[in-house]
């Protein structure tokens, strides 16, 4: 995507399925078709705030720019990053450049400390060291932080995966069960309702399955 | 020129190009990168009586030159539906194809009463064929006694105006005995085909992938399937339209369905590669009919069908 045309972006994109490994495949200087940016991002405080970030496995990859952007505006921002094992963190030396204190953990141990990177979460909220925290990785890490974050006044915005067809809105497959404030419940699509979403609109306990409330 | 224009029962629509009913929401989406108005109409999403939220997730998964999809008619009923995403689309100066699924014969009744008082609607497609329902015994398009059922209700509330266009399934066995039921039974058109029944089974967790277990199979590979299917009905019943679909890609794709007898061919899957795949599409077409001596689309409609031109000579 870079080279002497103009403005570069940059894409980080894990070979999984059959287009992410196509897209991976392609030389350099190939041209490439692409509709971006799609869906939510990450909102960006007025004032600054004191901010975690954590990441899992890749879902590390959006929070390195996300970091730059809150430092400039002058928050205090913290990045925790975890996987399984030290292999699947993505880029752990990116962060320090942007972060005041950049923590990893593992489950086998082989990078940073061993544990969940969730585990330190409530000690912080807790002690009231955190306003907000940024969150993208597997559902399950996302889903852990909004139980963690519920019922203090620490605000959750987590980037939700689902997979998807289209990506623009049509196909409706990527659709994730988020509550609408009157106590109904919408199934929202991942791709332009999303993809970051407030942890505590999303019903993670209905992601999957079939909501037994009419709408 | 080449004249693009087609119709569909006493429907006129200026391309033979259509979106497919559950491939393009209500429109808005896809008004972000077409102009709705260059295309034929937009069929929407298969609306029914009431707001649902469909089936869980997973909802798909890739396959061979194909997917398959597991959405449930996920929609938000067809009040809100005609309060809010047919004015739009009417405002836009689109074409409509109103869509319609139920899960009774009355329900499909009471579907066509609310939509025969709404303005701006070009035809009304009647899905009998949605394969991902809880119970495979409401697929009404695999029982010709109920697919004609659903029919007769429909035109009965509907009355005489509106093209009533039935969306049938190509997982039966005799799929001309089941259109010529719901063209006795009132419907001016038919569409086909809807998905294929299938499934993928997920080699980590070891049972089915998707969420509804089964799902609906679209894209090119069901695409021989569709030639098939519309070359046997507009064998059968040559002066009934068909709006075709099932993995048309290219202007060449498009082009097959008509040759085999397609007076409109809907885009589906493809637009989820490329929301402006219709119009890629369309633009081949033209381009296909003029090398090949057609002066509009009418021209070869079913022209595969044609005698052999040596015979008795």
């Amino acid at each position: 995507m870079t080279g002497p045309y103009g403005g570069s972006m940059e894409l980080i994109v894990a070979p999984f399925g059959q287009g992410s490994k196509w897209l991976c495949s392609q030389v350099e200087g190939s041209s490439i078709d692409l509709i971006a940016p799609l869906g939510t991002a990450f909102g960006i405080p007025t004032e600054p705030v004191r901010a975690l970030l954590v990441g899992g496995g890749y879902g590390s990859a959006p929070l390195f720019g996300l970091a730059e952007v809150l430092k400039n505006r002058g928050c205090r921002v913290d990045m925790y990053l975890g996987a399984s094992t030290g292999g699947k963190i993505y880029a752990p030396m990116e962060g320090k450049r942007s972060v005041n204190v950049l923590r990893i953990y593992t489950e086998d141990g082989s990078m940073g400390e061993r544990g969940r990177v969730t585990e330190p979460i409530s000690g912080l909220i807790t002690d009231g060291l955190v306003d907000v925290i940024y969150s993208c990785g597997p559902m399950p890490m996302l889903r852990a932080i909004s139980e963690i974050v519920a019922g203090s006044d620490v605000v959750h915005q987590c980037a939700v995966e689902e997979s998807m067809a289209c990506g623009v809105g049509i196909c409706m497959t990527c659709v994730i069960p988020v509550s609408d404030g009157d106590g109904k419940v919408a199934m929202k699509r991942s791709c332009i309702d999303g993809p970051v979403m407030d942890g505590s609109n999303v019903l993670w306990d209905l992601v999957g399955k079939v909501p037994e409330v009419h709408p | 020129m080449i004249d693009l224009s087609t119709t569909l029962g006493n429907a006129w629509f200026p391309s033979p190009l259509f979106t497919a009913s559950g491939c393009a929401s209500s429109g808005k989406e896809l008004a972000q990168f077409i102009d709705l108005r260059e295309i034929g109409a937009v069929v929407t999403k298969s609306v029914m009586s009431k707001a649902r939220h469909g089936r869980s997730t997973p909802r798909m998964a890739e396959t061979p030159s194909g997917m398959i999809n597991s959405i449930g008619l996920q929609g938000p009923g067809i009040d809100e539906f005609l309060a809010h995403d047919l004015p739009w689309l009417v405002s836009q100066k689109a074409r409509v194809i109103v869509s319609i699924a139920g899960e009774t014969v009355e329900e499909y009744a009471t579907l066509a009463r609310k939509v025969r008082s709404a303005p701006g609607i070009s035809a009304l497609e009647v899905n009998i064929s949605c394969p991902n329902v809880e119970n495979r015994g409401l697929v009404f398009a695999c029982d010709p006694d109920a697919s004609r059922r659903v029919i007769d209700g429909v035109r009965k509330t509907l009355g005489g105006e509106l093209p009533i266009i039935a969306k049938l399934s190509p997982d039966v066995t005799d799929l001309v005995s089941i259109a010529k039921g719901v063209v006795d039974a009132g419907a001016d058109g038919l569409a086909l085909i809807n998905t294929v029944l299938s499934m993928v089974i997920n080699l980590d967790t070891m049972r089915p992938h998707l969420g509804g277990k089964t799902g609906g199979l679209s894209g090119p590979a069901i695409r021989p399937i569709a030639v098939r299917a519309i070359y046997q009905v507009h064998e059968a019943l040559p002066a009934v339209p068909i709006l075709g679909m099932g993995g048309v890609s290219s202007g060449r794709d498009a082009l097959e369905l008509i040759l085999a007898g397609a007076k409109g061919v809907s885009v589906g899957t493809a637009s989820f590669g490329d929301p402006a795949a219709i119009i890629t599409i369309q633009n081949e077409l033209k381009e296909l009919l003029k090398v090949r001596g057609f002066t509009s689309v009418a021209q070869a409609v079913g022209f595969a069908h044609r005698p052999d031109e040596f015979s008795g000579a």
